[in-house]
């Protein structure tokens, strides 16, 4: 064995021996009990902050005959988007394609095609390399964009090198998990958002082998990528 | 191994005392990867909320693609990088319990030398004592470029170490 080799194997099994016992796990078991009603009110509070926006917009839709006239109409409101809720860059293909998936009601047409030709970019920048441009897609309060151009091209550089220039963009979902990527994706706006896995087939059979963003307008109107794996 | 993969199987709908053994074998390994890739301070820290984070994403993880270690590691790596974050990283990769032998604190002290991508190789190949395959789950690469990095760090270490106390 290389010398190297074999005096870091020693000074590891040296430092793991002078490790304490792992934390107690009941313990942890406890808090782990302790957040689930906490997850619930969440959710709780999303339906109800939900309910709420969809009476207003109901309230306010222009030719209105009656709340109990609206409920009964079988097509969703769509509600007209104002001029500031505009995508900043315009999509590539505007129009909803025939079979897009169902938007949520305050969604804009082409907000699907947006958001996957931003993905789409940002996966083609870093196959190219092109760390800083991909960089600038991220949204700025997402921790990945937190940590710096530095930490996040010195991490995506040895990623990609092992992804052979392949990635295969998921349809695109209402993005609705909001109980598990809610706490990551500050600054979105959640009505308009859009969730996508991106498979790379050079790492399938391996959890390293996806990625999942949520993609959304941020508060100023431009589209931004907020990781979420 | 048959409760393990039966509870694999519904982990989804697992209570937190099923998810409790599910996770129960891989409880030092996280431990072990939360101390070193942050400090000892916050290694309970690190653990509790890989757990909590690991319990709310359960319904996520498919074991097609990997196994309950790996992927339990890779969360705990990063609730460790979050931990990190704030202060530099550089004391936050020293051991905490080196001795006070010269010849640990050089090689300890070289490995606060290594590119961040270098140190976590080492730290969770040679210190955590994780294979090749749960090393590239942490770093989110394929194992083949664990294993040149990890020989990109050998090479920098000797260089380092060659030049405090001759060859390695």
């Amino acid at each position: 064995m290389d010398p190297l080799d074999q005096r870091l194997t020693d000074a590891g099994r040296s430092w793991r021996q002078n490790q304490p016992e792992p934390p107690d796990l009941d313990r942890m078991l406890i808090a782990l009990g302790r957040r689930r009603p906490g997850l619930f009110q969440g959710r709780l509070m999303y339906a109800f902050v939900a309910g709420l926006l969809l009476l207003a917009a109901v309230a306010v839709a222009p030719g209105v005959g009656s709340f109990l006239h609206q409920t009964q109409s079988p097509t969703p409101i769509q509600a007209s988007p104002s001029p500031s809720s505009l995508p900043a860059e315009p999509s590539s293909s505007p129009q909803p394609t025939p079979g897009s998936p169902q938007p949520s009601p305050s969604a804009v047409a082409g907000d699907s095609e947006t958001a996957s030709d931003l993905v789409d970019r940002y996966e083609a920048a870093l196959v190219a390399g092109n760390w800083q441009t991909a960089f600038n897609l991220l949204a700025p309060p997402s921790l990945t964009r937190e940590a710096g151009l530095t930490s996040f091209s010195d991490e995506r550089q040895a990623f990609f090198e092992s992804v052979n220039g392949r990635y295969v963009i998921g349809s695109p979902a209402p993005a609705t998990d909001w109980a598990t990527y809610g706490p990551l994706v500050s600054g979105a706006d959640r009505s308009r958002a859009w969730f996508f896995e991106v498979d790379y087939p050079a790492l399938a059979s391996n959890n390293a082998g996806y990625e999942q963003f949520v993609v959304a307008p941020d508060a100023g109107g431009t589209w931004r990528i907020w990781p979420v794996r | 191994m048959t409760m393990t993969s039966t509870l694999t199987v519904n982990l989804a709908s697992a209570t937190p005392e099923q998810f409790g053994a599910w996770t129960a074998p891989h409880l030092r390994a996280m431990s072990l990867l939360a101390a070193r890739l942050s400090s000892d301070a916050e290694r309970d820290d690190v653990v509790q909320e890989a757990l909590i984070r690991a319990w709310t994403k359960r319904a996520q993880f498919d074991p097609q693609r990997g196994t309950p270690s790996a992927w339990l590691l890779a969360i705990t790596a990063d609730q460790a990088r979050r931990a990190r974050r704030g202060r530099r990283p550089l004391l936050g990769f020293l051991p905490g319990r080196v001795r006070p032998i010269d010849e640990e604190l050089d090689l300890a002290h070289a490995i606060t030398s290594l590119s961040s991508r270098q140190r976590i190789a080492v730290d969770c190949f040679y210190f955590v004592g994780l294979d090749v395959a749960e090393t590239a789950a942490v770093m989110r690469c394929s194992q083949g470029t664990v294993k040149s990095t990890l020989s990109d760090a050998r090479n920098r270490l000797r260089k380092l170490l060659e030049g405090r106390d001759g060859p390695a």
